[in-house]
């Protein structure tokens, strides 16, 4: 079992956004979350990263054994998660060579390893590039500083094939995205799947999972997974919307 | 009377012992500097331009000052530079007296003290020295003025090229409260080319006020460089104002770099004299326990075309100050001038304090001036990204500080210098300088 998520509970100031989340994903799982706006897919994702603007209130979360909750974000990193941003940071006078550099080297320090010669990350970055179709351009640039939406996320799914996550989430990666580059994104996701590790894809529509396939789909609605499937439920959601599941549950707090 | 007071009796009372050991041109300024100091004093908090900064308990200590110029000697070979690809000349200002032993000069220029430039170059000394800095106002200016003995004067010939860039040494390393009055007086010729580094460095174990007054003559055509980079301590002072005029189609550029420092007060007025004329006024500090740095800067457009572009940054933590006043005049007749003026800080603590006022005012119609100024913290959206990549947040929040930093470096033209200087900032947010690390470009 890679991620066992138990009542997961957390806010934002004083607002409650997930209100008791279960969620079980193995390796070699790809799990598609789903559900209106509003919901908490992206609480769910940030909270699952660390990001310090939310506050875990109640439930616990195993990854890969550990206590995922207790640990910094970068420490969730070096275990191997990975955060595909809804909106990637520019983050200008940061090149994306020093950034990579030194994300790379403090994973491998993490686990005991020797820093990467000059030569072989160049040659790494090199090779992850082409998963995505990356220019060589952007990879000198500041990191998202000046990139097409298209190109930002690209780069999301460049850093990924550097890092070689355990879990990846993609916080919707598929917004703001044509079809071409969604295919190149889509393509750099799937070339990154082995049977180690595991996806989970936020999104609201059913068209990213016609490229990345899921085997489970969930349906987050008032901070809970309220339903959860196999792929038919993403058609299902496409063809008629989340009006009906709104209504059940809506009924069912009543 | 206020601060001011003990500095006209001391110059009263030692008058002749500070003549007979003082250059000619500089005597001859005393008189009516003195009477100027007399007239507006050391400014007070009252004073518009010194608002933030209290200059009365700067100048308040019972200095010693070396009228006879004696002692303090301090081995030059011990800051002696290597760096590889360039070697500098180097001149040293130890204390405030200037020491010149450049054997062979193969820049170009004439680099020598003041006190000998009257006996060598009379003409152009009693064309320059003072000029400028005798219509200032300010009595900082006018004290500095009264108590100058000597100096250093740089004079690269109409056409001439340095070949190397010139470094300056100031070197403050006095057992007892000491006040230094050092004065730079630089003329560059028309279409002249150079390159100047000053370093400011102190060892001493008591307190220290040095002042400054550098005046640029840029020339027609000319084009210099000129980067400051102070690296002091918490007990050192320093009140530094620098005049530059320059001349038709001249190009300046003058950096200010604070890393280290205890209280420090910069004046930049720059005076575009000559059509096309440009500036580039750049400036950085890193201030943090009680450190204070002030800067200054007033940018007259007096002729048609010219551009001056000012970018100050600061990173500010614990209880730091940190001031910028930026007053640009664009007069009736300097129609097509362009001005830019940006203000950027981050400050990392509650208790530190950023003063920030840009002041416009503008006579001409047709002008593109601009001017901008943040005040922030670190993006917290960034260091999350960072941290999400496996980047510790310590290291994440210092490569954020040195991004901010960037855009300052790259103004940075001298190769060695840029490289230099981005390890002393590394360095210097990693809490690593809290002394003086040796000059800014050894390695």
């Amino acid at each position: 079992m890679l991620l066992e998520v138990k009542n997961l509970r957390a806010k934002i100031g004083d607002k409650e956004i997930l209100k008791g989340i279960n969620l079980t994903v193995n390796e070699g799982e790809v799990h598609a979350i789903m559900g209106p706006n509003g919901s908490g897919k992206s609480t769910f994702a940030s909270v699952l990263a660390g990001n310090p603007l939310y506050t875990p209130t109640g439930g616990e979360v195993k990854f890969c054994g550990k206590d995922l909750l207790s640990l910094s974000p970068e420490d969730r990193s070096h275990e191997g998660l990975f955060l595909s941003f809804q909106y990637p940071v520019e983050i200008p006078g940061v090149s994306m060579v020093n950034f990579m550099r030194a994300a790379l080297n403090e994973q491998r320090k993490y686990r005991g390893e020797e820093p990467l010669s000059a030569t072989d990350f160049l040659r790494i970055m090199r090779e992850k590039r082409e998963y995505v179709e990356l220019d060589n351009k952007l990879a000198g640039r500041s990191v998202n500083e000046g990139f097409s939406g298209g190109e930002k996320k690209r780069n999301e799914i460049f850093q990924m094939a550097m890092l070689q996550p355990r879990l990846s989430i993609l916080d919707e990666t598929d917004s703001g995205l044509d079809i071409d580059a969604l295919r190149i994104v889509s393509g750099g996701v799937n070339k990154l799947r082995t049977d180690k590790n595991a996806t989970i894809v936020i999104t609201h529509y059913q068209r990213l999972l016609d490229y990345i396939a899921p085997d489970y789909v969930h349906v987050l609605y008032k901070g809970r997974i309220v339903k959860s499937g196999g792929p038919e439920l993403a058609l299902e959601l496409e063809e008629k919307g989340y009006d009906w599941i709104k209504r059940e549950i809506d009924e069912k707090e009543k | 009377m206020g601060a001011e007071k003990q500095y006209i009796e001391l110059l009263s009372a030692h008058r002749t012992l500070i003549d007979e050991n003082s250059a000619g041109q500089i005597n001859a300024m005393r008189s009516a500097a003195v009477e100027t100091l007399k007239q507006n004093g050391i400014p007070t908090g009252k004073h518009e331009d010194y608002r933030h900064i209290d200059m009365q308990s700067l100048y308040a200590p019972d200095y010693g000052l070396n009228f006879k110029r004696l002692g303090l000697r301090v081995s030059g070979e011990m800051y002696r530079c290597s760096v590889p690809g360039m070697k500098p000349l180097t001149a040293y200002v130890i204390g405030d007296v200037p020491s010149v032993h450049i054997t062979e000069n193969k820049s170009g220029a004439i680099i020598t003290t003041i006190r000998e430039a009257c006996s060598a170059y009379p003409e152009i000394i009693s064309k320059y020295y003072g000029r400028l800095s005798s219509k200032s106002a300010d009595g900082t200016v006018a004290l500095n003025t009264a108590l100058a003995q000597d100096g250093l004067f740089i004079h690269i010939p109409d056409g001439v090229k340095m070949t190397m860039p010139l470094q300056i040494v100031n070197i403050m390393q006095s057992p007892e409260p000491l006040m230094t009055n050092r004065r730079l007086l630089i003329v560059a010729g028309r279409g002249a080319e150079g390159e100047i580094l000053v370093c400011d460095h102190n060892f001493s174990a008591a307190g220290t006020l040095s002042t400054q007054v550098t005046e640029i003559y840029a020339e027609e055509g000319a084009s210099l460089q000129y980067y400051e980079v102070e690296e002091t301590t918490l007990k050192a002072s320093r009140v530094a104002s620098l005049f530059a005029e320059q001349q038709a189609m001249s190009r300046l550029l003058l950096d200010t770099i604070t890393l280290h420092n205890g209280i420090t007060r910069n004046n930049y007025d720059i005076s575009l004299a000559g059509e096309g004329a440009e500036i580039e006024l750049v400036g950085m500090g890193i201030a943090d326990k009680t450190q204070k740095i002030d800067n200054y800067t007033r940018i007259r457009h007096i002729a048609p075309r010219c551009t001056s572009n000012e970018l100050f940054k600061y990173i500010l933590d614990e209880e730091a100050t940190a001031i910028f006043k930026g007053s640009i005049i664009v007069e009736n007749r300097a129609d097509k001038s362009v001005a830019r003026q940006t203000n950027k800080n981050i400050s990392l603590s509650p208790s530190a304090h950023v003063y920030t006022e840009p002041q416009l005012e503008i006579y001409a119609d047709d002008v593109k001036c601009g001017h901008g100024a943040t005040v922030g913290q670190l993006d917290e959206s960034a260091l999350f990204y960072l941290r999400q990549r496996g980047i510790p947040e310590a290291e994440a929040r210092m490569m954020l500080m040195l991004a901010f930093t960037g855009d300052i470096i790259e103004k940075v033209r001298l190769a060695p210098l840029k490289e230099r200087l981005t390890y002393l900032i590394d360095n210097r947010l990693r809490g690593g300088i809290d002394r003086c690390e040796g000059c800014a470009m050894c390695k």
